[in-house]
């Protein structure tokens, strides 16, 4: 696995969380997933990459954590998953994939909307091909949440 | 021929002097010799007329006069004194002109000459003392005219008088006033010049400041146009860096031509244009400059790493791009390797981890595969030349999959995710023939794997030694050695008692290694002993006839079933009557009529000390007592010998079992 | 002419994010409009007198990029201070932006800090 393309990343996710919500999650142990592995996760945050490599990035929240994030950015209490989390989602994708770019300016990418999956144990639509999807667990003190990233050429394992 | 004639009549009216002058000087030298020239053609062509009139007595007084002129003329020339020329020629004109007006001259017209008077001493002498001159002649000339006694050749009338009179005075303020005026713009265009001079000098400065610093910086520094060409001067060091050959005026882009994706060139075009088209604010352009740091391949092949900074400057309402650039090439290479470092450093404490993990054996077993594997390999690489290749990826591809699926089963994970990445590499060239360019990345990946199990094995080997040095027997031998000779280094610093320390016969290799900690523990113990209790001062020791510094000597011998160690020193020995006191004081039973020998047996009583009061050093009393319990809890005896006043000596039989 | 911020994103959250910055920067609440896309963000423009906008770039129907486009090919946008807010961080996109005509680029998550000062000489820019 080449590191490199990997840390622009887990960097970026840091890095968000730090600047929005006040602490910096700890990335865990990354690991290969499985195409059509189910995800133990409540709602993810899906962005498209296209440009110079194809790709995805994937934001998978448990639904306690989703609302906590949310909670904490817009100061009102969250117990359902609304509009305000599904948001907060996309945006939280949005900022970890237009982040990651800067550490990939060798290549041109361009990145899309972000869009929502959500329901118990829900499935990717990953990418078809051979793209390699790695996974990163990262930890926080409110739960763990996970981030996956597949790019055509760039991360091959 | 003009020009001769200039140089002529330039070089008498400046008297021959061909230095430059300031300008005041020179008018007035010019025109004190002007005045000369003219006044002597003048009197000569009076005095022969007068002479050819009769006139004798005139005649020899302009003829004299003439000559004087002339003489002042040499005298100027030869002593180069225009000063005394200056002030010289207006008294004689004043005696002339006085004396012309005096005798009335020719038809009584002798006092018009008066009226160039002021002319003549103001220029010469300037406006203040001309005019006191201007003045003083102006008196003279009132009593030539006014009283009558004083002008007996000629007469005129009174109105005539007081005519003369005024218009030597308009004249003489006219002349004045002239004079300061022409002075006061003589010395603004001075000044004028002066400044002038001042700004060339400093520009010049300036201008050769700024060669110097273009010449000597290290860094490229140099002008971008809003052509995105490189325009005027620029530092030295930039066709260094970038590897030009010298070009006047050339595109800054276009150096990137080739050197970095078309795209990117065109987005260094668009970045450069932003300093001269938009408002935007510098913070962010800085922010987003492209060549930051940038690493290329200079026009003469060298790989560099550059870095860029950009800013936007106006030079006679022009905007240009004030560029400079550093080559970073040294700081990154030193960058990498620094990282190459942590790189294997985090990696041998990985396989460190690992390897510690794993059962020998099974290491062992798995290294001398693993080389056995990749020296096949090898053999198969050298070999290729005339096999069939796919058999050869073949071949490769189950000699790498052996090694990491061995790698893996005895816990050498890291290794193995290594090895796992070459073998990913070979497994879709299975099958057909690759290209040498294939082959030779797989020579390279190969190469990295074996200097990883090179490295391991390095590891193991460390380990290795580690272990033999902390199991061994005999631990480096000078160890007891040093801290004796520690021992006595400090003591004797801290008692100001001088001593040397004989070791020849102290062979520590004797030393069991059971009782190298009791050997050492004893040895300082007495070397204590001897600094507080026996080694003597320098001078006591010069009155007792003994050398200055003490002598401590250590021997060790293998008798047999039992080491011997003796420790002797000359110091002052035991005082067999002083320990009977002490044993007296201490109400210790009996030892008072015991013989010598016993009684310094005493010494090796707990609680039992001569000195007077406690030291760290002395004065404790468990000492020596510690030394005999512990000898005789190993199993071994002490005793100790003593002459008065000749030193001490301490037999130690220990067994070596 | 008083100031009205017009804050164009398409997610609410992130507006709010950056309302609130503002607001505890001592900006007060009645300055601002918001719109959740470009072509939203263009016909309040046409409407009304906005003196500053703070403009995402990943929005649907009429992107941030596109939006700069348009406005700096009319006459009447050619001095309207736009201050891009958004999570492109690579080099090649802030120049693709400033090329097309904003005043200035913040990158998100946004900071305060950087966000006040931003704002401060994109005003100051135009005042001049």
């Amino acid at each position: 696995m080449n590191i490199r393309y990997i840390t622009p990343f887990i960097d970026a996710t840091q890095n968000a969380f730090l600047e929005l919500l006040g602490s910096k999650p700890e990335a865990l142990t990354p690991f290969l997933v499985r195409r059509e592995e189910v995800l133990d996760w409540d709602i993810s945050g899906v962005i498209g990459i296209a440009g110079e490599a194809r790709g995805v990035v994937v934001l998978s929240f448990p639904r306690g954590l989703a609302q906590e994030v949310t909670t904490i950015l817009t100061g009102q209490m969250k117990t359902s998953v609304d509009d305000d989390v599904i948001d907060t989602v996309g945006e939280l994708v949005n900022i970890i994939a237009g982040n990651a770019k800067k550490g990939l300016e060798e290549f041109k990418l361009m990145i899309s909307l972000p869009s929502i999956v959500q329901g118990d144990s829900h499935q990717i639509g990953w990418p078809s091909g051979s793209v390699p999807i790695v996974g990163i667990p990262f930890t926080t003190p409110q739960g763990h949440f996970n981030l996956s990233v597949g790019l055509e050429n760039i991360i091959t394992v | 021929m003009a020009s001769r004639f200039q140089k002529v009549l330039t070089n008498i009216l400046r008297s021959g002097i061909q230095t430059a002058l300031e300008a005041e000087d020179e008018i007035r030298l010019l025109f004190i010799n002007s005045i000369i020239l003219v006044g002597f053609v003048a009197l000569m062509v009076f005095a022969l007329r007068d002479f050819f009139a009769g006139d004798h007595v005139y005649s020899v007084v302009t003829a004299s006069l003439a000559f004087i002129v002339a003489c002042l003329f040499f005298f100027i020339r030869w002593t180069k004194l225009v000063q005394a020329g200056l002030w010289f020629l207006p008294i004689l004109m004043a005696a002339f002109y006085g004396y012309l007006a005096e005798s009335g001259g020719a038809g009584t017209s002798g006092a018009l000459w008066s009226f160039s008077y002021p002319l003549v001493a103001i220029f010469l002498l300037g406006y203040r003392r001309g005019g006191l001159f201007t003045l003083g002649y102006l008196f003279f000339l009132g009593i030539v005219l006014f009283i009558p006694h004083l002008t007996p050749a000629w007469d005129m009338e009174l109105d005539f008088k007081i005519r003369t009179i005024g218009t030597y005075v308009v004249i003489s303020i006219f002349v004045v006033e002239f004079e300061y005026i022409r002075l006061q713009a003589q010395r603004e265009i001075e000044r004028g010049r002066k400044e002038l001079a001042k700004t060339t000098d400093a520009l010049l400065a300036e201008k050769s400041q700024t060669d110097g610093i273009l010449h000597n910086i290290r860094e490229g520094i140099f002008l971008v146009d809003e052509n995105l060409r490189i325009v005027g001067r620029h530092s030295d060091s930039l066709t260094q860096i970038l590897d030009l050959e010298e070009e006047t005026s050339w595109d800054f882009s276009t150096y990137f031509d080739g050197k970095l994706p078309e795209k990117e060139v065109q987005s260094l075009r668009d970045y450069l244009m932003m300093y001269f088209k938009s408002q935007v604010r510098p913070e962010l352009l800085q922010s987003i400059n492209p060549l930051e740091t940038i690493k290329i391949s200079t026009p003469l092949g060298r790989l560099k790493t550059l870095a860029f900074t950009f800013a936007a400057i106006k030079l006679e309402g022009q905007r240009f791009i004030l560029a400079s650039v550093r080559d970073d090439t040294l700081t990154a290479e030193l960058n990498q390797k620094l990282h190459e470092e942590e790189d294997k450093a985090a990696r041998q404490m990985r396989h460190l981890f690992q390897i510690i993990h794993v059962r020998p054996e099974l290491l062992v077993q798995f290294l001398e595969d693993a080389t056995d594997e990749i020296a096949d390999i090898n053999r198969r690489l050298k070999a290729n030349s005339q096999q069939a290749q796919d058999d050869l990826m073949e071949a490769f591809y189950q000699g790498v999959h052996a090694v990491k699926g061995n790698a893996a089963l005895i816990g050498l994970t890291s290794f193995s995710e290594r090895v796992h990445e070459l073998e990913n590499l070979i497994k879709d060239w299975r099958g057909r023939s690759p290209d040498w360019r294939e082959i030779l990345t797989l020579t390279v990946e190969l190469s990295k794997i074996q200097a990883e199990l090179e490295e391991i094995q390095t590891l193991i080997q460390r380990m290795n030694t580690f272990q033999k040095e902390m199991a061994n027997n005999t631990v480096p031998q000078d160890l007891v050695v040093l801290t004796v000779e520690r021992a006595v280094q400090k003591l004797a610093a801290e008692t100001g008692v001088q001593a040397t320390l004989d070791l020849k016969d102290f062979v520590t290799t004797t030393l069991p290694s059971g009782h190298r900690k009791l050997v050492k523990d004893i040895l300082v113990q007495f070397i204590r002993n001897s600094f507080v209790h026996g080694l003597e001062p320098a001078e006591e020791r010069h009155a007792r006839k003994k050398p200055q510094a003490g002598r401590i000597k250590i021997i060790c011998q293998d008798r047999g079933p039992f080491l011997s160690l003796s420790y002797q020193d000359d110091g002052r020995g035991l005082d067999p009557d002083r320990l009977r006191q002490t044993a007296v004081k201490k109400a210790l039973k009996n030892w008072d009529t015991r013989p010598d020998h016993e009684i310094f047996e005493l010494i090796f009583e707990n609680g039992f000390s001569t000195a007077a009061e406690v030291s760290v050093h002395a004065g404790r009393g468990v000492g020596l007592g510690l030394v005999k319990t512990r000898i005789e809890a190993s199993g071994g005896k002490v005793s100790v010998r003593s002459a008065s006043g000749q030193g001490i000596a301490f037999d130690i039989e220990l067994p070596k079992g | 002419m008083p100031m009205r911020i017009l804050i164009v994103d398409d997610s609410r959250i992130m507006r709010n994010i950056v309302k609130n910055t503002l607001l505890s920067l001592k900006y007060p609440a009645d300055v601002f409009t918001e719109a959740a896309d470009g072509e939203e963000a263009f016909s309040i423009l046409e409407k009304s007198e906005i003196t500053l906008l703070l403009l995402d770039w990943n929005m649907p129907n009429l992107n941030g990029l596109e939006l700069v486009k348009r406005l700096r090919s009319l006459e009447k946008f050619q001095n309207l201070p736009i201050i891009m807010v958004t999570s492109e961080a690579a080099k090649y996109n802030i120049i693709e932006a400033v090329k097309a005509g904003v005043t200035d680029y913040l990158v998100k998550p946004v900071n305060e800090k950087s966000l006040q000062e931003k704002i401060r000489s994109a005003l100051e820019g135009t005042t001049v």
